[in-house]
């Protein structure tokens, strides 16, 4: 169903991007499940596109469906990413 | 309904207008908004839910709206869907489909999105989804009478409707059947969603089955699926990207200019000096409130007052009831005159801050500082409703996860000053005692606060929290949402304070009367003689204390 998994890419964790970079969620490991409905709600799901906004002091604050989230460090450490090798045109 | 930030509540407005009575859901803070109008010329009443990422229940705000929707206490629902987010926000519609509950989608900021080259297939989106799909601008009452003809007609229109199926995969399919076949005789939804709620770990329809869900499961599914819930979310979220993607066609805009949010948020996010900034705005405000607030107070004192005599000439009173209910309501008057100043405008800046999208920013810079302190990151907008006045407040804690938080957090209320007490610290000290003392004292209300706290932190522990903020983008507020809010807020202030001091005042004057104030103080003149304060000062507190319960 989402073919851009496949992408080959760099892989790491959400927390290890560098600021404005983009990357594509590869998995969520939330552990509580109560939590991710409201991370797939929010748009933070394994297919979408993220983008590290900026990096505040344990927090980081990144760019979501065109919208922009602040979540903890600690919890951005469990959502793996896969960094794009071509640079976004725009 | 629909998620936070969709203009859940600029539709209501637009809908219902000023003709509606807006009330607020007895209860709860995280409430329903009720407001009744004609649409069509019909009656109609409209709810108002709080914003929700998804039918869930890990907050309060999803635990209310999950109820109230599967209640079915309705005709129909509207849920409205911000289009410039649509993947996350069919990710709700989805689920909301999958109840088989009558349904109409709203797509609210289809002018926004198509600025950023964002088109949107309205026909296809409502063949995908087998609702009624109409895009509209609450703003500029575009779509408005299309969706009012919709809901006027829904009494016409049959009650159930088809829910949509997703399909899982074969394993889920079969512990579906399995689940399905087990439910309890009668729900108030489809069975299908029962049973889906019920695997995805919603406790209260596994309490609809008659044993435990691991022992109904079959062995393969547990096999295939160790995770069943997470893939049945995953699943939904991808029908709700496979969708979004087939019906939206963006085309770059080249040359598109920076907006000023972007470079406000560069400044009000930045992790240097983005605190000072959040800082300052919050000084500004009580600046703004204290000047605005004096320049109010006088009037509103001065009509309180006249209401008052009013009152004992047209009732007659005489002797002691005049006296004691005279002086009463003539000292209740004064403190109510100056506290609704003040309050009345903290409300109204702090609306403003939240309907533009500053608070969310603000709150996002003071959750750090909160955490250091050991005060969970939610209570900012408490703490801020705390500023002006403390019954609101309190009511407002109930989105914090447990007890424990609720407690550290009410703690520092003890303390921090609420805007009728800042006025008299600004007012009455700094006019007697000179402004560094109205500071000082001011900066020691809130130090005693949080020591408070600190110290009702050696009884409780409060565990860190995920923290998820979403900052919506901004917007220009409008004024009619800004005047309903405030007035929600407010009510708690008129509803239970005014009364307090109403009791209190007839209390005091009733035992001044009697000549029991000097009977009760003087145990105490000797305390206060020890901390070398004169007698006056110990009355003074007395009469403060007193006050304040």
């Amino acid at each position: 169903m989402q073919g851009e998994l496949a992408l080959m890419g760099e892989t790491l964790n959400l927390s290890e991007l560098m600021v404005g970079e983009q990357a594509t969620i590869l998995a969520v490991a939330v552990p509580d499940k109560k939590l991710l409905s409201r991370f797939l709600g929010i748009g933070l799901s394994p297919g979408s596109k993220v983008k590290l906004y900026e990096r505040l002091p344990g927090q980081l604050v990144l760019e979501v469906e065109g919208r922009k989230i602040a979540l903890d460090s600690f919890i951005a450490d469990k959502i793996l990413v896969s960094k794009e090798d071509r640079k976004k045109a725009d | 309904m629909g998620q936070p930030n969709s203009g859940k509540s600029s539709l209501l407005n637009a809908l219902a207008g000023a003709k509606a009575i807006v009330s607020n859901y007895p209860g709860t803070t995280v409430e329903l908004t009720r407001a009744q109008t004609y649409l069509e010329r019909v009656k109609v009443e409209i709810i108002d839910t709080p914003g929700i990422y998804s039918l869930s229940d890990a907050t309060l705000e999803e635990r209310v709206t999950k109820e109230y929707i599967l209640e079915r206490d309705y005709d129909l629902v509207v849920n409205i869907v911000d289009v410039t987010s649509l993947e996350r926000g069919l990710y709700l519609t989805l689920q909301l489909r999958e109840t088989g509950i009558p349904l109409i989608v709203a797509l609210n900021f289809v002018e926004d999105a198509s600025k950023k080259g964002v088109s949107i297939n309205i026909n296809k989106l409502s063949d995908a989804l087998g609702v009624h799909v109409v895009a509209l601008n609450p703003l500029t009452g575009t779509g408005l009478k299309a969706l009012s003809l919709m809901i006027s007609k829904t009494e016409s229109l049959q009650t159930e409707v088809k829910p949509l199926i997703i399909q899982y995969d074969d394993h889920i399919e079969e512990a579906l059947k399995e689940i399905f076949s087990k439910l309890a005789a009668k729900t108030n939804v489809y069975r299908r969603f029962a049973a889906l709620r019920a695997l995805e770990g919603d406790e209260e329809f596994r309490n609809l089955l008659k044993d435990a869900i691991d022992n109904l499961l079959p062995e393969e599914v547990k096999q295939y699926h160790p995770d069943l819930s997470e893939d049945i979310m995953l699943t939904r979220y991808g029908c709700a990207s496979v969708i979004s993607k087939r019906c939206i066609n963006v085309t770059s805009i080249k040359g598109l200019k920076e907006p000023l949010s972007e470079r406000l948020d560069r400044v009000l996010i930045n992790p240097g000096y983005g605190w000072i900034i959040c800082l300052s705005t919050i000084i500004a405000i009580f600046y703004i409130m204290l000047v605005l607030g004096g320049f109010l107070q006088d009037k509103s004192v001065e009509a309180t007052k006249a209401m008052v005599d009013w009152i004992i000439t047209s009732w007659s009173l005489k002797g002691v009831a005049a006296d004691v209910l005279g002086n009463a309501l003539r000292g209740a008057a004064s403190g109510i005159g100056i506290a609704l100043a003040y309050v009345l405008i903290f409300y109204i800046l702090l609306s403003l801050l939240e309907d533009t999208g500053l608070l969310s920013r603000i709150v996002l810079s003071f959750s750090r500082f909160l955490s250091k302190l050991d005060l969970p990151r939610n209570a900012v907008v408490p703490m801020m409703l705390n500023f002006g006045c403390t019954v609101p407040a309190i009511s407002a804690t109930r989105i914090l996860r447990n007890r424990g938080e609720r407690l550290r957090t009410t703690a520092t209320f003890v303390g921090v000053p609420c805007s009728s007490r800042t006025a008299i610290i600004m007012g009455l000290v700094a006019s007697y005692a000179g402004i560094h003392y109205a500071v000082a004292t001011y900066l020691i209300t809130i130090l005693s606060g949080l020591l408070f706290s600190k110290i009702s932190g050696l009884f409780v522990k409060v565990e860190p929290s995920p923290f998820l903020l979403e900052l919506p983008p901004y917007r220009k507020p409008l004024l009619q949402n800004v005047a309903v809010k405030s007035w929600i807020r407010m009510q708690d202030f008129v509803k239970v304070v005014i009364p307090l001091w109403i009791f209190g005042g007839v209390v005091y004057s009733l035992m001044e009367y009697l000549g029991l104030v000097d009977f009760l103080i003087s145990p105490l003149i000797p305390l206060g003689l020890w901390l070398r304060l004169p007698p006056k000062a110990v009355y003074l507190s007395y009469m403060v204390t007193f006050r304040r319960i």
